[in-house]
């Protein structure tokens, strides 16, 4: 992945390392630079690499719905229950509407991954479901500006 | 909602994640190896890999935590502020000697130092979410007050040594469901300890040696500071994690990972030193495969335990009640059964019967006196006391914990069933039994060691 040229896009590598069943967060902020965290579900990368949608609990009267109207300012934290590689998505929200079938298919199909690979550290997957808010999801598509190593060790915080 | 009720989530089991955001607005978040709890009002972070948080809330000092309990899942935001950076004190000591130890476990000592602690205040902590009808509820705690009522009230009843370390580790099962533990005495100039006791383990830990600083039982004894990491697993893999980031970038590693003594897959773990009269006596080591079980939620339990367990056996050790020693034997022919070699390697004090190493050191020397007077007369009864006068054995004056190295003779030698038995008949008694006849033989210091001695573990 190289930032050289303008907008960043996901590389293959990285995509699928993305969509492998990693524990996924999502920050935003307010006006007053609160930030805000949740976990977030079904990630999917459209436009070459150059836009990332998540599934986000954002009930109205929620911050992070409000952060999303208001600026759209997002980080976006993957990380491996395997082997603790991880990887942060920095943007933009471009757009947040109600999820489709489609994307809350992929929110299904995430807990089952994340459910596989976390099994080794005695989570079972009714225990995952847990993670997911019973609440409103809303689906937030982020133009990605910026893209970073956050494995632990010297390298973190390294763009990518 | 008070932050005191959601201490749990705290023990690392499920990781932390951490929200940022710099002065031109841009949110970052990251998970974070160890979130301290300091009091009612305030979590410390500890700082390693994280420059653009630190950057962050230097300039701007809000922040979030989402922490999530291990037992329901549930999950919990904490706003807060940023304080200040700690680089020494309670907290500072405390979140190091957690680090250090998980590090020196991993064979990672050295590798990485904890730059600093970071103090935030907490001025709301909510739930995330509406709870679900199906959610796991947390179980009721036990009665641990009553369950350290009984412990003590067991311990108060033994007057033997070896009873005594038995009696604590199977309360340790029978009450608060730990189900292994080892117990480890520091040795006199406190540079190793040694195993003296243990249960729930398939090859008793008995005679395994940790040297001071040496992962997280060794670290314990050390800095003389409980070590509880309630997510060994997560710890590991994220030192792997850090140790393979390394090793790609071509960075020489100070070593391998260090096995721990005792149960394969432990998930959460606790080493407790054991101190009395102001000075270290040994570790109490508890493991389970459970996460979370050790956590530092009770962390106060196992000190409370540790420092009645080692109060007993430092009053067995230092007022020894010794029975009146039967008359003198007269010199008994051995009796019949195989000739068992007993060899011992003068480099160490180290002992083997036939091909099985018994024990080295103190025991060693103890089991050399005395199969060198069977040998030499059939003596078959021995006290304590002469123990401790006769120079060649070389206790130190003072506490000596000599009945704790009785204890481990006695236990090895029962443990490989090498014809050679070392019975408890009295209090300071002890009877010395053969099944066979003593061939004795010695090598000298220069022709070295024999293979096969247990190093340390």
């Amino acid at each position: 992945m190289s930032r050289t040229s303008g907008s960043p896009k996901l590389g293959r590598d990285l995509v699928a390392l993305m969509l492998s069943g990693m524990a996924v967060t999502v920050a935003t902020r307010d006006d007053g630079l609160r930030p805000e965290v949740v976990r977030a579900w079904g990630p999917a990368v459209t436009a070459g690499g150059s836009l990332l949608t998540l599934c986000v609990p954002a009930p109205p009267g929620s911050a992070t719905r409000s952060n999303l109207e208001a600026n759209g300012e997002t980080a976006v934290l993957f990380v491996s229950p395997v082997d603790y590689r991880a990887l942060q998505v920095k943007g933009r929200a471009v757009s947040v509407s109600e999820p489709t079938p489609g994307q809350l298919g992929l929110v299904e199909e995430h807990v089952l991954a994340f459910a596989g690979n976390a099994q080794h550290l005695g989570v079972e997957l009714s225990q995952v479901r847990n993670f997911v808010q019973p609440v409103r999801h809303l689906a937030v598509t982020v133009s990605v500006r910026e893209v970073y190593n956050q494995t632990p060790g010297r390298n973190a915080g390294a763009a990518l | 909602m008070p932050l005191e009720s959601l201490r749990q989530c705290f023990a690392g089991v499920i990781p932390t994640h951490f929200a940022t955001c710099s002065a031109d607005g841009t949110p970052n978040v990251i998970t974070v190896s160890l979130v301290h709890y300091v009091d009612s009002e305030r979590v410390a972070v500890s700082r390693q890999f994280l420059r653009k948080t630190a950057d962050n809330v230097r300039a701007n000092i809000y922040a979030q935590l989402l922490v999530t309990d291990p037992v329901t899942f549930d999950g919990y935001q904490l706003d807060t502020e940023y304080l200040r950076t700690e680089t020494e004190g309670g907290t500072f000591e405390a979140m190091k000697a957690d680090l250090d130890a998980i590090a020196s476990q991993s064979g990672m000592a050295g590798v990485f130092r904890l730059r600093g602690v970071d103090l935030h205040r907490v001025i709301a902590c909510r739930k995330v979410g509406e709870a679900a009808e199906a959610r796991v509820r947390r179980p009721p705690e036990p009665d641990m007050l009553r369950a350290l009522d009984e412990f003590v009230r067991r311990l108060g009843q033994c007057t033997e040594y070896g009873e005594l370390t038995r009696t604590a580790l199977h309360a340790l099962e029978d009450l608060f469901d730990v189900t292994h533990s080892i117990l480890l005495l520091s040795d006199d100039p406190g540079q190793r300890l040694f195993a003296t006791a243990s249960n729930g383990y398939d090859t008793p830990a008995v005679g395994a040696e940790v040297p001071f600083g040496v992962g997280l039982i060794g670290t314990a004894a050390q800095e003389q500071r409980s070590v509880c990491v309630s997510h060994l697993g997560r710890a590991q893999m994220m030192q792997t994690a850090i140790r393979t980031s390394l090793e790609d970038h071509g960075d020489t590693l100070p070593g391998q990972e260090i096995p721990l003594p005792g149960l394969a897959g432990a998930q959460s773990v606790a080493a407790i030193p054991m101190i009395a009269l102001g000075r270290l006596r040994g570790v109490l080591y508890l493991e389970s495969d459970r996460p979370g079980q050790l956590g530092p939620q009770s962390e106060r339990v196992w000190q409370i335990l540790a420092g009645h367990l080692a109060s007993a056996l430092l009053t067995l050790e230092t007022h020894p009640h010794e029975d009146n020693p039967g008359q003198e034997e007269a010199a008994r022919p051995a009796p019949p059964g195989a000739v068992l070699a007993v060899t011992r390697y003068q480099a160490d004090d180290s002992v083997f019967v036939g091909d099985r190493y018994i024990a080295k050191g103190v025991p060693g020397r103890i089991l050399w006196k005395m199969a060198r007077e069977y040998a030499g007369g059939g003596r078959t009864n021995f006290s304590n006391r002469e123990l401790r006068l006769d120079e060649r054995i070389g206790l130190p004056a003072g506490a000596d914990n000599l009945e704790a190295r009785l204890l481990v003779l006695r236990r090895r030698l029962a443990l490989q069933d090498c014809g050679i038995e070392l019975e408890h008949t009295g209090r300071g008694q002890l009877s010395f039994r053969v099944s066979g006849s003593l061939e004795l033989s010695e090598v000298t210091s220069s022709a070295g060691l024999k293979p096969g001695r247990p190093e340390a573990s």
